[in-house]
């Protein structure tokens, strides 16, 4: 009997023992690291955890951050505010050794939300520290026009968030007009309604797939797919379909004659006058002028981008956009 | 007086001789091979031959490959061989269209009336039954005509039949097993042979021996089928790892200059050099060289396809073949040039150019 108690206490303590292992926190170490965080330009606190450059999300309030945590949800919320100000322009460099633990760091239920986007760099979990939450500075990439930028040369990751606004043309593709006709010009006009988005109305608009018109503002950024915006000025594109191309032969014969960069990446300046003859752009009746035209081409499509001699910082200021080509 | 006019006369005769024999010489046009090395680094998807295009596509549903026929003129596309392929073996394919009268090409044979073997197959231009040629060891294509065992060391050409032992060298090892390492081709029934012992991948490194064990130093060697007792190192300036050979001269590139060497005379010359960017070797087609330039300008990526006259407008500046040539797999050919849309590691369609005519085609690979 004592035996057959001894054995059960002994199952009990193992089953016990069991149970503490599991429950035991998988512990990280946060170290220092030789890489630089930045935000926006301005250094941060970082450290590595497991690989991963990690920020202290509570730290994002002063680089322009919303963060806010709910208890009920377990769940920190992280939202960029383009207009919320800066105050952390004098950090201190953080006095490290690289390569020596800076602290330990915990797994915890608490999840973060970054621009509404659930995030967690392990499994879903996130990581925290004495109560403050570690974010890998990688994921602030959900926000919207914001870029992560790795210089492995100078050991430097930047994130970036552009001031951006963007209108979208709700072109009517639902075959209401046919595209039957071989087209040599096209016209478009925007018009701010009172929902605040833009009715299109035009002639060969359906021939035009994806317009938009965009703003970006100034950065630092040079990434081949979102170079378009390193100037500043006011943008527009549109694609023509490959199977479009036969109606819209003249047309893109009209474009690509019209080019200000060639296929080399070279400038062909005395485009730009051809480019305007051809090309009138009007925002709010104002006549803007072309800069620069570009064709970018895809497997399936031709995307034409043109920037337009002008800078729009808020997208409220625009109520009507006329595009004439011809 | 006799004798003057017959001196006049034989002068005008020997003239005219000349003249129509320089004429001949200036007007060489070399026949164009149905694919190139190039290509073949990037698994051969398509070859070409008398304008038609051919090229392999796959069944949606079954995985299944059929080889497909595309004439150039007609615009027409049709299935040249009834029989099905399996996927497992490639995307290899390799294909070429060969002095004989057969597209081969490399595939596992699936269809109930074949052979189930992973080899070398052929169909004739007409189309009709494949027929399993050999294992890929056994069929390593030097050019349109000849082809190397590499198993016996001999060479065999395709329209005599002819088996010529190579005497020179002990069995050269094509490691990848059906691309081409190192590159080797024939030309004008000799073969020449590529050696480039590299030192940072000793464990892949297959030298190539003499007969008496010695290994070739790095280098290109010239092995004249009929005359082995000639074979000899070219006096190249550089150190190469690819080669075309044209019209009596090797194109090669070296960093970013594409350079001539002259078979006869040793000679090398500078065909194109490029001070920005990257380029890229294609082949060479009538007189004309065909490279791939990659540029980064203003964080952008620009792309062309570029042609070089190598003689008769020597002084001609490289022009645009096929401007944003945007695309993977880029396989140059005697009329058309192929490249591919890649979604990750597949092929999800291939644009065909004809920059002969300037006309643009999509061919599903489906």
């Amino acid at each position: 009997m004592k035996k057959m108690i001894c054995i059960l206490i002994l199952f009990c303590c193992f089953l016990l023992g069991e149970g503490i292992v599991c429950a035991a926190p998988i512990m990280e170490k946060a170290i220092y690291s030789d890489i630089t965080a930045y935000i926006n330009d301005i250094p941060i606190l970082s450290y590595n955890v497991d690989n991963r450059t990690m920020i202290i999300a509570e730290d994002l309030v002063n680089y322009g951050f919303d963060v806010k945590y709910v208890e009920k949800e377990r769940c920190l919320y992280i939202d960029y505010d383009e207009n919320k100000e800066v105050t952390a322009n004098n950090i201190q460099e953080q006095k490290k050794n690289i390569g020596d633990t800076a602290f330990d760091v915990y797994p915890t239920d608490i999840f973060i939300k970054i621009n509404g986007i659930t995030t967690g760099y392990q499994y879903g979990a996130s990581y925290n520290i004495g109560g403050k939450m570690l974010v890998s500075i990688e994921e602030l990439d959900r926000f919207k026009n914001s870029y992560i930028i790795w210089n492995e040369e100078q050991r430097k990751i930047y994130f970036y968030a552009v001031p951006h606004w963007r209108i979208v043309a709700n072109i009517d593709y639902d075959y209401k007009k046919e595209k039957t006709e071989n087209i040599s010009d096209f016209k478009l006009q925007l018009t701010r309604n009172e929902q605040g988005k833009f009715d299109v109305t035009g002639e060969n608009e359906q021939y035009l797939i994806h317009f938009k018109m965009d703003w970006f503002g100034n950065t630092k950024v040079r990434d081949f797919e979102k170079s378009w915006f390193e100037n500043a000025k006011v943008t527009f594109d549109f694609c023509i379909d490959e199977c479009d191309m036969t109606k819209t032969e003249k047309l893109i014969q009209l474009l690509n004659n019209i080019l200000t960069i060639n296929s080399e990446g070279n400038e062909v300046k005395q485009n730009i006058a051809s480019a305007n003859e051809h090309i009138k752009v009007f925002i709010n009746g104002e006549k803007i002028a072309v800069s620069v035209v570009e064709l970018e081409p895809d497997f399936e499509r031709t995307i034409y981008h043109f920037e337009l001699d002008k800078v729009i910082k808020n997208v409220e200021e625009i109520q009507t956009v006329t595009i004439e080509c011809k | 007086m006799k004798k003057i006019i017959n001196v006049i006369l034989l002068c005008s005769i020997l003239l005219c001789q000349y003249g129509v024999v320089y004429g001949q010489q200036s007007n060489t046009v070399e026949q164009a091979y149905s694919t190139n090395g190039h290509n073949i680094h990037l698994n051969g998807y398509f070859a070409e031959k008398n304008d038609i295009l051919y090229y392999f596509k796959e069944d949606f549903d079954t995985r299944l490959l059929q080889l497909y026929q595309y004439h150039l003129q007609t615009e027409k596309e049709t299935v040249l061989c009834s029989d099905y392929f399996k996927t497992d073996v490639a995307p290899v394919y390799n294909i070429r269209v060969c002095e004989d009268g057969y597209v081969y090409f490399y595939g596992y044979g699936y269809s109930t009336d074949m052979e189930h073997k992973i080899g070398v197959y052929r169909v004739s231009v007409n189309g009709g039954k494949s027929e399993y040629c050999g294992e890929i060891e056994k069929m390593v294509f030097l050019s349109d005509s000849w082809t190397y065992d590499t198993i016996e060391n001999t060479f065999y050409n395709l329209s005599t039949k002819q088996k010529i032992e190579n005497t020179v060298t002990e069995c050269i090892d094509f490691d990848y097993g059906i691309t081409f390492l190192p590159p080797i081709y024939e030309y004008q029934n000799t073969v020449y042979i590529c050696v480039n012992n590299r030192e940072y991948d000793e464990q892949y490194k297959k030298t190539i021996q003499y007969k008496n064990g010695q290994i070739l130093e790095n280098g290109v060697y010239a092995l004249p089928l009929y005359e082995q007792d000639n074979f000899y190192q070219l006096e190249l300036e550089d150190n190469i790892t690819y080669f075309e050979i044209y019209n009596d001269n090797l194109y090669y590139q070296k960093d970013n200059a594409i350079k001539q060497y002259h078979l006869q005379y040793r000679t090398t010359n500078i065909i194109t050099e490029i001070p920005q960017g990257h380029i890229d070797m294609l082949g060479i087609y009538h007189n004309i060289l065909y490279y791939y330039h990659t540029v980064e300008k203003n964080g952008k990526q620009y792309c062309n396809i570029y042609g070089v006259y190598l003689y008769e407008k020597q002084n001609d500046k490289p022009f645009i073949v096929l401007p944003y040539a945007i695309g993977s797999n880029i396989h140059i050919l005697e009329d058309v040039i192929c490249y591919a849309k890649m979604e990750g590691a597949y092929i999800v369609n291939w644009k065909v150019y004809n920059y002969q005519k300037g006309k643009k085609y999509t061919i599903s690979p489906y």
